[in-house]
């Protein structure tokens, strides 16, 4: 239900901005007004009742959606015609116990099935949809420092710039010190991504590819029973290191995809040839 | 079958990218003879221009690879970051081949496979072996 929230975003930030903009004009805001109040209290109401009319249920072959309020939509999913399903999970899902569920399947085109699932929920739905075959895992760089590196580079990069300001103008000032905070933190948020990809990043090849890893600034599970297309990347470093990325993109118009860093490119390779019955040499 | 891209395709792409330069700097260059202030930029781009026609695009075009086996097609790419695209014959929906009037005069064909999502564009190669790589995709 708080994920449903999200899409009356703008009944929540309108109060505080218009807050912030007469403080800083009058110095003097009500925190309330009379018609926000009665706007934030139908958007709650109107997701109570969405998350209230919203149903699925799994059986063994089909995914059954039922959802809507005015219009009732009925959505089957039959087992055999779902490509790839992949959970994504932000900070705010994290908070509230749920994940996005994206169901790519063979007839969609630039669109996914999207559910919004508590992580168990996800967890049973991947089970029956895709065919878990996890007998070869690719091996990681074991290094901690190659996924720390880039938020490093950031931290460098935030105090060499704020040294360069306080030499020019000697001062800073509270909103200056305001967006220091802002972007150590989003480093320090970005640093926290780095580091759970470095101890939970997984990647599974079978009947069923299987992966986890960051994306932007979500934690993305992937499985895919059908894989379209695969691309191995190896910029400078990779090839100093003698590491890769892999990116799978699932069969389908959705083009729904993962990609996963740090992989040892010589075992790598050495795997997707025996899987995928490929000829590639480095 | 691995192959590599032939030599008149590199000579195709240098033409090419000179004349889009060209193009788009010559207003530049007329410029420089009213106003000596531009004379500076102008002489970097055309010599950013020279380094990515002669340098760049030359070992971009010699490093790409074409590999065609059994499973599946594998293009080989890239100078900084080196690139591996694998496409399986069955996900592949369909191919495409076509050629411009000055890659038809050197006897070059461009062709694109359809993938799930988007085109794997492999650059003008001999027509033959154009014609060779669609009919063993055609088999497979």
């Amino acid at each position: 239900m708080f994920y449903l929230l999200r899409s009356y975003w703008l009944v929540f930030t309108a109060p505080i901005v218009r807050v912030i903009v007469q403080y800083v004009i009058t110095k003097d805001a009500k925190l309330i007004l009379p018609l926000e109040f009665v706007m934030l209290s139908l958007a709650v109401i109107a997701a109570i009742i969405r998350w209230l009319s919203i149903s699925i249920t799994l059986t063994p072959e089909n995914l059954i959606i039922k959802k809507g309020v005015l219009i009732r939509t009925f959505t089957t999913i039959d087992k055999s015609q779902v490509f790839a399903i992949s959970g994504s999970q932000s900070l705010f899902s994290a908070i509230i116990g749920c994940e996005r569920c994206n169901i790519s399947t063979v007839a969609e085109h630039n669109k996914k099935m999207i559910l919004k699932l508590k992580k168990r929920d996800f967890k049973i739905i991947c089970n029956v949809f895709c065919d878990k075959d996890e007998r070869l895992q690719l091996k990681r760089q074991e290094n901690p420092k190659r996924f720390m590196t880039l938020p490093l580079v950031f931290l460098i990069a935030i105090i060499t710039l704020v040294s360069i300001y306080v030499l020019s103008f000697r001062q800073i000032g509270s909103l200056e010190l305001l967006a220091i905070i802002v972007l150590i933190a989003l480093d320090l948020y970005y640093a926290g991504f780095c580091y759970y990809n470095y101890k939970n990043g997984k990647l599974y090849l079978g009947r069923c590819v299987s992966a986890s890893s960051t994306q932007v600034f979500s934690v993305v599970k992937f499985h895919c029973n059908n894989v379209g297309v695969i691309k191995i990347t190896q910029n400078p470093f990779d090839r100093r290191f003698g590491t890769c990325k892999i990116k799978f993109t699932a069969f389908g118009e959705s083009g729904e995809s993962v990609k996963v860093k740090h992989l040892q490119h010589k075992t790598a390779l050495e795997q997707l040839n025996q899987e995928f019955k490929l000829n590639i040499n480095e | 079958m691995t192959f590599a891209l032939p030599k008149k395709t590199r000579i195709l792409w240098q033409i090419r990218i000179s004349f889009v330069f060209a193009v788009l700097y010559a207003p530049l260059v007329v410029f420089c003879r009213h106003s000596p202030i531009i004379l500076l930029p102008t002489t970097v781009v055309v010599t950013i221009g020279s380094v990515f026609v002669f340098v760049y695009a030359t070992i971009y075009l010699k490093r790409y690879k074409i590999t065609v086996d059994k499973s599946g097609v594998c293009l080989t790419k890239g100078l900084i970051i080196k690139t591996v695209v694998i496409v399986p014959y069955a996900r592949l929906a369909f191919i495409k081949s076509f050629s411009t009037p000055l890659a038809a005069l050197l006897k070059l064909k461009c062709t694109m496979l359809k993938v799930s999502r988007g085109w794997l564009i492999i650059p003008e190669i001999e027509s033959e072996q154009a014609e060779c790589l669609i009919k063993m995709m055609q088999n497979d």
